[in-house]
């Protein structure tokens, strides 16, 4: 069977659309999906030092679609997981040395030996995000729970129904419990009711990204944190499967009771 | 009091709540925002309507999007007129 072409875009950068892309290829992979991830943003290459794979670039995308590399000397191993392989960006090069037809044209290519293509998008709405968007099967759009992340996730959801893709879905971002119980942040269905898509995941924040990413160890490699076992739920959603969406706990240390008591109005009767 | 209870107190109504209504207004806006393409197919769409009734200036025909209360964007047209067809009577 053709493997999928799922991009993954957001308009605004800095949600995690790079961060969510590894972290998909790794939960994949590790479910026996063969995936290819590819980076699309080029002149700003960066999936190869989240996925840890920076050292080991030889060709890129830019080679394949001139014809300097054949796909197979592009692609990049993963030697933690022998399902998972990446084309990165090229680096010294800008978004129009690759179009929408090479694109597709290069996902076509892929779908034989691939379940799944990743492709992470550039943000913004121009020349990057066209080149993602043309050989998508399916779109997830990643936001943050903050109006500026929202709106601009309004926008893309708009561009990719204009280009008569299917309805995308939506991944929840760096979400807060703690702070929607108290109000003060944009609630899960509070960001659905706005955008009106179907959900596929919520990854809550967490620090484990920041350190892991360090290390260039994505934390999807090992589920245990939170934010590895909501990518792990996202990779089984994309593969079918009907997985309930997860509550996520509350800070309970005596730290965390205690500072939300002081701050709120009757001694942690707050809502 | 008042610096005991600011000291203690969170916000009175979550921040949340406003970002929402916030949000809401602000993607009204952009999802009704009608390209110049757009405008211009609309302008030739009621000159072709208001032509059969109505002698106009197209030269000083205007067409622009304005906001309007609530943030709601509205089309403003503002079309001169030269003269009213005498056969208006008969609706034939």
């Amino acid at each position: 069977m053709a493997g999928t072409v799922v991009t993954i875009t957001s308009g605004k950068g800095g949600v995690g659309k790079t961060t969510t892309t590894a972290n998909l290829g790794v939960a994949l992979a590790r479910r026996s999906k063969r995936v290819a991830c590819i980076d699309a943003d080029i002149g700003l290459r960066n999936l190869d030092v989240v996925l840890g794979l920076e050292n080991r670039i030889v060709y890129d995308i830019v080679d394949v679609v001139e014809g300097r590399a054949r796909l197979r000397q592009a692609l990049i191993r993963d030697k933690r997981l022998p399902e998972l392989q990446m084309i990165p960006a090229a680096q010294t090069r800008d978004k129009t040395a690759v179009n929408p037809q090479q694109m597709m044209k290069l996902a076509d290519d892929l779908r034989n030996d691939f379940d799944f293509i990743l492709i992470d998008s550039p943000a913004g709405i121009e020349h990057g995000f066209k080149n993602a968007i043309a050989p998508a099967d399916r779109v997830l759009i990643v936001t943050t729970p903050e109006v500026s992340a929202v709106r601009d996730a309004d926008r893309i959801i708009g561009l990719v129904e204009a280009a008569e893709k299917p309805k995308p879905q939506l991944i929840l971002n760096r979400l807060r419990p703690g702070m929607v119980k108290r109000g003060d942040m944009l609630a899960t269905e509070d960001v659905l009711e706005i955008l009106a898509i179907d959900l596929i995941g919520i990854v809550p924040e967490d620090e484990s990204i920041i350190t892991s990413t360090n290390r260039g160890n994505p934390v999807a490699l090992e589920e245990k944190t939170a934010a590895g076992a909501a990518y792990g739920r996202i990779a089984q959603r994309l593969m079918g499967e009907d997985v309930p969406f997860g509550v996520f706990a509350e800070n309970t240390s005596l730290f965390g009771r205690l500072s939300r008591w002081f701050r709120s109005p009757n001694g942690g009767n707050g809502a | 009091m008042n610096w005991f209870n600011s000291l203690f107190r969170r916000e009175p109504a979550g921040s949340a709540a406003v970002a929402k209504n916030r949000l809401k207004i602000a993607i009204q806006i952009d999802r009704s925002n009608l390209s110049p393409e757009l405008l211009n197919v609309l302008q030739d769409d009621i000159v072709r309507a208001i032509s059969q009734r109505v002698d106009i200036d197209r030269a000083g025909m205007r067409i622009t999007t304005e906001r309007g209360e609530g943030g709601q964007r509205r089309i403003i047209a503002d079309i001169p007129i030269k003269s009213v067809r005498s056969k208006v009577a008969s609706s034939e």
